[in-house]
């Protein structure tokens, strides 16, 4: 599969794509982290970020590729690793950054946010995780979830943040999320 | 909360403003206490479905079946220690051929004793030395040997056993360089969800925790015993199980999701569960315990 094809398809949502890439690159990725000190756990875990990253910059349409995807794709994942080692380095020498930690705060506002996106229907999660995450366009959109034209997919956004506006407004009152 | 203020809040977040309006914006915001507090909770809507979403990708990726690494003469180690090591494997390699080449029929004779690492797979429709010469200088992958389980040669005893190939780890694993497109692409080999037949309740896991300082949950779990380490002062965790006629299966509920635990003596980060008819399936189990 070409590089060009791969991005239309990934423009166009399809996430098949994404495992091609992870059984391709794999064993290329994962070399990288044990030839520097990770685990091929670790190894995983950096290249599926470096991936999703990948995903997100290609799903908008909005990444113009240079090089290749592989060397792309090496590139993200060497600069997570570094990231990582840094962290580590810095854990060690028991030196923690506050910053690298969700305050208590957010990590409950995250809950009560991920619950409600649970509580969703299937098309509307699915809508708005494309439109908020992937940063696809309505167009595209509308052709995955099969919606009959562009304006009604816009509708059923619409719709469908709103549900979630209310279900989170619902389950907290104004008080419980701010204040702290 | 006017519909324009709310375009201008996602606008924002979504950075789909000009430098000015951004400039604007944030002055509106430091005057508008009720503006902060839409912009606030709209601002956690788009992060949590970012992180949503992320899960879910990254889940289904962790789901892709890909052979595992093979690492003791790749990493690690001096090149001496390496080249001990490829001397022993093909001392070994070398003693497994010229034992099994006396007489055949041992291999098939004596498979129960013969060790993964020892793979020999039994080709009963060639027989010449040519052929033999040239099948014990391959190479094969890794990923052949994974393919290739050793009982395969305990069933044809019935057969003839006439020529061998003996499979050996190779020390430079391919690259992806090395993959041809289309190679192992097949996304439709994705594990599909088990329908349970029986939910059981209360778990019978022995679960002990172990308070870290990431929010992000690791996990071991063997012999009955899980360990979970984590934050969990503040965020309380549920153990759920699964019995089905495949066996039990064991979930964990965190922070408004729902978590796989699979056996394992490794400490390795929990995964997500994504799939929503199992979710669904999970909600109802939560309920009523």
């Amino acid at each position: 599969m070409k590089d060009k094809e791969i991005l239309e398809l990934i423009g166009q949502g399809d996430e098949k794509v994404l495992d091609y890439l992870y059984k391709k690159h794999y064993r290329m990725m994962v070399r990288l982290v044990l030839d520097n000190s990770g685990t091929e756990d670790e190894a995983k875990d950096v290249f599926q970020d470096a991936l999703v990253v990948f995903w997100q910059k290609a799903a908008s349409r909005k990444l113009v590729l240079t090089s290749k995807i592989s060397t792309y794709l090496y590139s993200v994942c060497q600069n997570l690793w570094r990231k990582e080692l840094d962290k580590k380095r810095r854990f060690s020498s028991e030196v923690v950054d506050g910053e690298t930690y969700q305050s208590l705060e957010d990590e409950e506002r995250l809950k009560v946010v991920m619950d409600c996106i649970a509580e969703l229907g299937d098309v509307c999660r699915k809508l708005l995780t494309y439109h908020y995450f992937d940063g696809m366009s309505m167009t595209d959109i509308s052709k995955k979830l099969n919606f009959a034209n562009t304006d009604t997919a816009k509708t059923k956004k619409y719709k469908c943040k709103k549900k979630l506006d209310s279900l989170i407004k619902k389950r907290y009152t104004i008080q419980d999320f701010f204040d702290q | 909360m006017s519909i324009d203020q709310q375009h201008l809040i996602e606008n924002y977040l979504q950075r789909e403003m000009t430098p000015a309006e951004m400039a604007s914006f944030e002055a509106e915001l430091q005057s508008n206490p009720e503006l902060m507090r839409e912009f606030q909770m709209q601002s956690d809507i788009i992060n949590g479905l970012k992180a949503y979403r992320t899960l879910e990708l990254k889940a289904r990726l962790s789901a892709i079946e890909v052979s595992p690494y093979w690492t003791p003469f790749v990493t690690g180690g001096s090149g001496l220690l390496k080249i001990a090591s490829g001397v022993i494997l093909a001392g070994l390699i070398w003693g497994i051929y010229s034992f099994t080449d006396k007489n055949p029929n041992e291999v098939v004779e004596n498979q129960e004793e013969l060790q993964p690492q020892e793979l020999v797979v039994v080709d009963s429709e060639k027989d010449t030395a040519e052929n033999r010469s040239s099948e014990t200088n391959e190479t094969p992958n890794l990923e052949n040997k994974g393919e290739q389980p050793a009982n395969q040669t305990t069933s044809e005893e019935a057969k003839p056993v006439e020529a061998k190939k003996v499979y050996r780890p190779q020390a430079n694993a391919p690259g992806a360089q090395d993959v041809q497109d289309g190679d192992n692409f097949t996304p439709d080999n994705l594990p599909k969800p088990k329908e349970a037949t029986n939910l059981s309740k209360p778990t019978s896991i022995d679960v002990q925790t172990v308070e870290t300082k990431s929010a992000r949950v690791k996990y071991r779990y063997y012999e009955g015993k899980l360990f979970l380490y984590g934050k969990f002062e503040n965020n309380p965790y549920e153990i759920l199980e699964i019995n089905s006629s495949k066996g039990r299966r064991v979930y964990m509920f965190h922070m408004g999701a729902y978590y796989e635990i699979k056996p394992t003596d490794k400490v390795q980060y929990i995964e997500p569960v994504t799939d929503q008819a199992l979710i669904e399936e999970l909600t109802i189990l939560k309920k009523t315990k």
